[in-house]
């Protein structure tokens, strides 16, 4: 009960952080960073997958809400929560994952958390960029973006983990 | 029922998946601007290939139907061709001659089916019994002698032409006079053979044989062709005969009518 009163405080508290600041980050065009992924990213490895694609929809779903851009983020947050059980199976230690384990800084390591963030953040970010435009043309410019969007999104979800989450 | 519910249970993470991916996007293009135009022209670029590709598969299946109508259409305008329309009236070219009788009468025809490859060759023509055409009348075309009509109904005739083996008729050289009998006995269309020519006879290869009247068909003196080769054969010679008519290319014809003829033969089988 009070690991679930700490992961919903975690979710509004991300939810807030990113409407009320991120999204007005906006400083190099549309580039800012989307924290509020960080929630779908650190909740317990064994979370029920059909429950964590709904979480994901309804964060994302918030977000949209509050920028007007209806089904977007809800979309590409669906997509992230979608492959997570495969890329935690693709990450998995050589001993398999045990039942608490939560995929965060403080028990898997710098390298492990930058890889599974940044493959996360990536498959988020690709179906964000796509939704926002619906098409394909104009690859190569988009594309940079898109990059430094991870790259940047990567960033804070790494240095939220390591001052926010590390009690 | 239960199935479905298992299928559900077992499937929820994939099934969930596409029921919020599907909301979402239902969302995407519904309530953004932007999104929604594209997605409308993606749309209707789709639909645009799904209707000219349904569209060539329906053509594929009413293939059958247009080409029924092009074809009754062909017979119609066929039937409003000047070709098929039967020609009525009786062109019977009469040649008036003050000092002479007039003997012969020629009925122009067109010829409607014609064959030369076969054992017994005929042609139809369009004229018939309304156009006082009857059966043992010769049929001529400008080239020589085509053959002999064998029967005839309201508004055609069956015409055994040379080239058949039944029909026989008495040919004379042009210069000497000698004469034989002219017979086809099948294969080449274009050769028959003259037979029954005495041997006293002088032949020339290149000589021109004519008709003359002693079978009581054709006039006298219409070109037959001419000898290519001769040999002896029995008491008689007998010639091969380049035939002057060409049998492929026949389209107009004149059925020779005799206004003697009735009165000769009963005459002759008197005798």
């Amino acid at each position: 009960m009070e690991k679930i009163t700490r992961y919903f405080i975690v979710f509004v508290v991300l939810e807030l952080l990113q409407i009320l600041v991120f999204n007005n980050v906006s400083a190099i065009g549309q580039i800012a960073p989307y924290l509020y992924v960080g929630f779908i990213l650190v909740l317990p490895v064994t979370f029920p997958p059909t429950l964590l694609l709904l979480l994901a929809f309804v964060s994302g779903f918030l977000i949209d809400l509050s920028i007007n851009s209806l089904g977007v983020h809800a979309c590409a947050t669906v997509m992230m929560a979608f492959a997570r059980p495969t890329v935690l199976t693709w990450l998995s230690p050589r001993v398999g994952y045990e039942s608490n384990n939560v995929p965060i800084l403080r028990y898997f390591g710098l390298a492990w958390v930058l890889k599974y963030t940044s493959v996360c953040v990536a498959i988020h970010h690709i179906t964000l960029y796509f939704c926002f435009t619906l098409t394909f043309d104009d690859m190569g410019f988009m594309f940079i973006r898109m990059l430094i969007n991870v790259f940047l999104t990567v960033l804070v979800i790494i240095v939220t983990e390591y001052f926010v989450i590390k009690r | 029922m239960e199935k479905l519910f298992d299928f559900i249970n077992k499937h929820s993470f994939l099934l969930m998946f596409l029921l919020l991916q599907i909301v979402s996007f239902i969302f995407i293009v519904n309530f953004n601007e932007p999104q929604k135009s594209r997605f409308g022209a993606v749309s209707t670029a789709f639909q645009g290939r799904i209707y000219s590709v349904t569209q060539k598969i329906t053509r594929y299946f009413n293939l059958v139907e247009a080409n029924e109508r092009l074809v009754e259409e062909n017979r119609r305008l066929y039937e409003n061709q000047i070709f098929s329309q039967y020609d009525h009236t009786i062109r019977s070219k009469v040649v008036t001659d003050e000092v002479l009788d007039q003997q012969y009468e020629y009925i122009t025809a067109v010829v409607l089916n014609n064959s030369t490859n076969k054992v017994k060759n005929y042609i139809t023509i369009n004229k018939g019994r309304k156009h006082g055409i009857q059966k043992n009348m010769s049929v001529i075309c400008p080239s020589g002698i085509v053959g002999v009509v064998v029967r005839s109904s309201e508004n055609f005739s069956l015409i055994m032409t040379v080239l058949n083996p039944q029909f026989k008729v008495s040919t004379k050289f042009k210069d000497s006079g000698f004469y034989g009998s002219l017979m086809w006995h099948g294969g080449d269309y274009e050769t028959a053979t003259l037979e029954e020519i005495p041997l006293h006879a002088i032949i020339n290869v290149g000589d021109t044989l004519v008709t003359n009247s002693y079978s009581n068909m054709f006039p006298s003196g219409i070109m037959v062709g001419t000898v290519e080769s001769f040999y002896q054969k029995d008491n008689f010679f007998s010639a091969d005969v380049l035939l002057s008519t060409d049998f492929k290319r026949l389209d107009y014809v004149y059925v020779v009518k005799d206004l003697f003829k009735k009165e000769r033969e009963n005459l002759e089988s008197g005798i």
